[in-house]
């Protein structure tokens, strides 16, 4: 699997930046990936029971799970595009989440990513929401952004770094609304996690097709369980 | 170092009864004789030997024909011994067709201190079939206070229906990396059960979701959501044997209300 580009234009990198700001639309504002489901079960209630989350348990589940499709999926769209192993990847990477919520709210950010990057970007990224549309793909968030990254013309290890940064922030910033953590301490966490990309890229590389998934029952059963809860803030 | 395998497959019978239509098996796996219950065909699955010792290689592939209703329970725990240097692996395949009904009870895997054990499980399910499929993780030798002392384990679990992965997971690590993530749960001697149930009888709005999730409590966590493709998924950390036990038990029983064979006494011989 080709990893590295010499192209150096700044124009993707431009690009990635628009696609990873909050001003994009994907609705992940409004999930918090199982975070909201930890507090209200007692295990995250202040930054260092969050910090161990988001580097120990959240980051390390990442490099077996979404980046590694991730990986397969920007593979798969490049020239010509291999668009069975996309369906395939498609359901992989929704496989890879037992949770509804989290599965349903990476489905519903993906759906949203791949219909913006049609739209923006055309190429690639239409043709494949025109196909998952048409054969009702399941469309993780990995594999969208995997595809847009291929419609902007960025490299594998973008791909891979935007995931883990989208992944941090979205937990970190759903955190600054659930716990008593401030804006500085988020970013404190935030740059520790991104401290951890050449680590995770390195592991979700290296990562065979049988040696995905992960296991946190903790964490599915306490989504699980706010799929139930009486009153949230977010949807997953 | 043993190289077993078990091989059986349960058909229909002309007069609606489930029988064994194929069967192999080689140690250390032995299968005690089938029962039938007048619903569901129980078969037993004895490890002759004391456990998983180094250098073992198991594969375990059990099908279901359509109709044929079956359950497969191991009537006592599967202990992967301390391996000073090597390792064991397991494959086992499941396979269920449509309207055939599977129903997988387990004992425990308690893993050893120092053992390095691989075992990789797959469920294919076709449209249609019906499955109540169990597993479950012991941190070790409680009872002598040996715990997440495993020098690797890797145990993965692969569910397609209709030819679609619909669920994969895998637990990789040694001990004293499960551990500390417990710690972070308040799971310092947690047992895990997974149980994963396919069938159309089952719907979102049913009672019997509100009554698994009155297990929760107590420093037991349990959780029950849905999967793709009809299937639904009940997970459980316990903090001790018995409430892992209490806890299966007790799904076995609610769900029985809807999935009847879950009804078969499977402690009847």
């Amino acid at each position: 699997m080709g990893t590295t580009t010499t192209d150096l234009s700044p124009l993707w990198v431009a690009r990635l930046l628009q696609a990873s700001d909050s001003l994009y639309p994907t609705g992940a504002y409004a999930h918090s990936f199982g975070l909201e489901g930890l507090t209200q079960e007692g295990s995250v209630a202040a930054l260092p029971a969050l910090r161990e989350f988001v580097l120990d348990h959240a980051l390390p589940a990442l490099a077996a799970t979404d980046l590694p499709v991730a990986a397969r999926a920007w593979a798969a769209a490049g020239e010509p595009v291999d668009w069975n192993r996309l369906r395939r990847l498609c359901q992989l990477g929704s496989a890879l989440r037992g949770a509804r919520e989290l599965r349903e709210g990476s489905e519903a950010i993906g759906r949203q990513r791949a219909a913006l990057a049609a739209r923006l970007h055309g190429g690639v990224a239409a043709e494949f929401e025109r196909r998952a549309l048409a054969g009702g793909w399941p469309t993780p968030g990995c594999v969208s952004a995997a595809i847009e990254a291929r419609a902007i013309g960025a490299p594998l290890e973008a791909v891979l770094a935007g995931l883990i940064y989208s992944t941090a922030a979205g937990l970190v910033s759903s955190a600054v609304k659930l716990l008593r953590l401030g804006q500085n301490a988020a970013q404190g966490l935030l740059a520790e996690a991104l401290n951890r990309v050449p680590v995770l890229t390195a592991a979700a590389l290296a990562a065979g097709e049988d040696e995905l998934g992960s296991f946190n029952p903790w964490w599915d059963i306490a989504s699980a369980r706010h799929e139930a809860a009486d009153f949230r803030l977010f949807i997953s | 170092m043993l190289r077993g395998h078990l091989n059986i497959e349960a058909g229909l019978r002309p007069d609606g009864r489930t029988i064994l239509v194929r069967q192999s098996f080689q140690a250390p796996f032995h299968l005690s004789k089938p029962y039938w219950d007048g619903e569901v065909l129980q078969v037993r699955v004895v490890n002759a030997t004391a456990g998983i010792l180094s250098g073992d290689r198991l594969e375990l592939r059990i099908r279901v024909a359509a109709g044929a209703s079956l359950a497969v329970i191991t009537p006592a725990a599967t202990r992967a011994f301390m391996m000073r240097s090597g390792v064991a692996e397991c494959r086992q395949e499941f396979g269920v067709e449509a309207g055939g009904w599977l129903e997988n009870a387990p004992e425990p895997l308690f893993p050893h201190k120092d053992t390095d054990y691989s075992q990789a499980t797959r469920l294919e399910l076709a449209e249609g079939a019906e499955a109540y499929f169990a597993d479950v993780l012991a941190p070790g030798r409680a009872g002598r206070g040996e715990l997440w002392a495993w020098r690797r384990l890797s145990l993965s679990l692969a569910v397609d229906c209709a030819g679609e992965p619909v669920l994969r997971e895998r637990l990789a690590g040694s001990g004293p990396e499960l551990a500390r993530r417990a710690a972070l749960y308040g799971g310092a001697e947690a047992w895990f059960g997974t149980v994963v149930i396919f069938s159309a009888r089952l719907v979102p709005d049913d009672p019997v979701w509100r009554a698994v999730r009155s297990l929760h409590g107590k420093g037991r966590w349990v959780g029950a959501s849905r999967l793709r493709r009809g299937g639904w998924i009940v997970r459980i950390a316990a903090p001790g044997s018995q409430s892992l036990r209490d806890a299966l038990a007790a799904l076995r029983e609610i769900f029985a209300e809807k999935l009847p064979h879950l009804r078969s006494d499977l402690r009847r011989v």
